[in-house]
């Protein structure tokens, strides 16, 4: 316990707060688009919309964080042999990754609430505490399957590959899902497709819950299918990783 | 005593390529293993096998009775990689209290900081410090967990001369201390002063397993060296119980099995004779030679 402790801690130190990549890049970008489509290109859009687009960039806002910075902050360690120093500890790679992924879900947690509070500060977007909580708790859960697939990018390749796998995968995964912009925008073959990504499910989910509409038992299924596949990716492509080093 | 380490028949091969055959050897407590070995001749390999990071491809490794891989005896294991390993963004310190925190048993954070050795550098960002610093911080870091046993891969690979003889100084203290480490480097004469065993890795097999006198023994030749005015052809006429090494203006280096009969050989022309030197050769040059011979 002390150990996962410990590790918590240097993980806050080194992935939230001596991480400037955080700042701009995981709260920035997605703040930034917030603003930009809701205060400066919003001509013409209904007022639900500011509603609809907060959760839409809350989800944008994990999708970089769980890809993104999970994979560079794994690739990292991968690189600095630290990964290979834990195998030989008495700590194991799961400590490791559970270490992780709390900070990472504590990261995710800031990333939504600075986009909440721009939302209702900024904005005006105007919800009952138990909505906003819904946003923040549901997203964040809810990236816990896209952290995992993050791991498992990590170790596909070098870091050249790794970094073009996740930007191969990051944006066209937001713009399909319809996290970008509304996905009836989008032509017949890209809303099927789009329509099974995690992130939408997310979406569907999120919506459905803060509208006070039926929840959708197909996205919830579609959730824990994503977050198995993540798993089964997860433990293939250690098994992998692992066969290769010891033989 | 009951070994520490066990390697049994242990071979390993990859993509069809013997890298280690056939390696047999035991380890006592408090032994310090020199491992030798030129550049590709399966020292990491061997080291990454006893660790449980690759699986032997034939035969059987144990530690502490265990199975490499074992949970249970990593508690008891201090590691200092060939690559020093590190953490972005995390000062030297915090490396060292997260690494503690990793053992049941871990030395005090004072003791640790101290094998560091890194003064105010212990602040800095692991990632911004230079390589013997990071040399340096992974040596204490392997320690931070009270090891039983310790292996040092290459470890003063970028140390500057002065942190070289102190880690030599600390290594001396554990082996007092009773601690069983494995040590490999380049800088033979350095292992040559701590080492009570050598096993030399030579053609994927052990070339030579016991201590350091015997390696000499088996292997070495002495040295006689002079210098004299005289010609090389004189003085090869002369000379019949040695071979000749190397003849550097006046200076002679003669290689022999009997030192006493190059000596007496040169008796005739003593006269001739000046700053005459009779020496061992260090477990450099019996490397060297050793690693020569047959490439």
């Amino acid at each position: 316990m002390r150990a996962f402790a410990t590790q918590v801690k240097n993980n806050f130190f080194r992935i939230i707060l001596r991480n400037p990549r955080f700042i701009v890049f995981d709260v920035g970008v997605p703040a930034l688009f917030y603003i930009l489509f809701t205060k400066v290109m919003n001509q013409g859009m209904p007022a639900s919309f500011n509603k609809t687009y907060l959760v839409s960039m809350a989800i944008y806002a994990t999708l970089l964080s769980s890809i993104i910075t999970v994979a560079n902050n794994v690739l990292s360690d991968t690189d600095q042999s630290y990964l290979r120093f834990i195998d030989v500890s008495p700590v194991s790679r799961p400590t490791y990754y559970t270490a992780m992924g709390v900070i990472l879900l504590g990261l995710t947690v800031i990333e939504i609430a600075i986009i909440e509070l721009i939302a209702k500060f900024y904005v005006g977007v105007s919800m009952g505490i138990g909505n906003w909580l819904a946003i923040l708790v549901l997203a964040t859960v809810a990236s816990i399957s896209l952290m995992v697939f993050g791991v498992s990018l990590a170790f596909c390749g070098s870091g050249t590959v790794v970094n073009l796998m996740v930007n191969v995968i990051v944006f066209p995964v937001a713009i399909l899902s319809g996290l970008w912009w509304p996905l009836s925008l989008m032509p017949n073959w890209a809303q099927t497709v789009g329509k099974l990504l995690p992130t939408y499910q997310t979406s569907v989910i999120v919506n459905e819950v803060i509208n006070k509409t039926t929840i959708s038992l197909n996205a919830i299924g579609g959730e824990i299918v994503w977050l198995l596949l993540a798993a089964t990716l997860l433990f293939a492509v250690q098994k992998i990783q692992r066969t290769k080093t010891r033989k | 005593m009951t070994a520490i380490i066990q390697v049994t028949n242990v071979s390993k091969q990859f993509a069809q390529k013997s890298i280690l055959s056939h390696i047999n050897f035991d380890v006592a407590p408090g032994e310090i293993i020199g491992l030798i070995g030129k550049n590709g001749a399966g020292k990491s390999t061997l080291i990454n096998m006893m660790l449980g990071l690759t699986e032997p491809t034939d035969g059987k490794i144990t530690l502490f009775g265990q199975a490499p891989q074992s949970k249970t005896i990593k508690d008891k294991i201090g590691v200092m990689f060939q690559d020093s390993f590190g953490l972005d963004r995390v000062r030297g310190s915090e490396l060292i209290q997260l690494v503690r925190s990793y053992y049941s048993h871990p030395l005090p954070f004072s003791e640790v900081v101290k094998l560091a050795a890194l003064g105010e550098n212990l602040t800095t960002m692991v990632t911004k410090m230079s390589g013997g610093q990071r040399r340096k911080l992974n040596f204490a870091l392997a320690m931070a967990g009270n090891p039983e046993l310790l292996f040092l891969d290459e470890p003063t690979a970028g140390m500057d001369a002065n942190s070289r003889y102190d880690f030599w100084q600390q290594i001396q203290q554990l082996s007092q201390a009773g601690k069983t480490i494995i040590v490999t480097s380049h800088y033979l004469e350095e292992i040559e002063d701590v080492a009570s065993r050598i096993i030399f890795l030579k053609d994927h097999h052990v070339l030579y397993d016991g201590p350091l006198a015997g390696l000499q023994k088996s292997f070495t030749h002495t040295i006689v060296e002079f210098d004299s005015s005289l010609p090389e052809a004189q003085i090869a006429a002369l000379i019949h119980n040695g071979d000749l090494d190397s003849h550097n203006q006046s200076h002679y280096v003669f290689v022999t099995e009997d030192a006493d009969a190059v000596v007496r050989e040169l008796t005739p022309e003593i006269a001739n004779v000046r700053n005459l030197r009779i020496t061992q050769q260090s477990l450099d040059q019996i490397f060297r030679e050793v690693i020569k011979e047959g490439d």
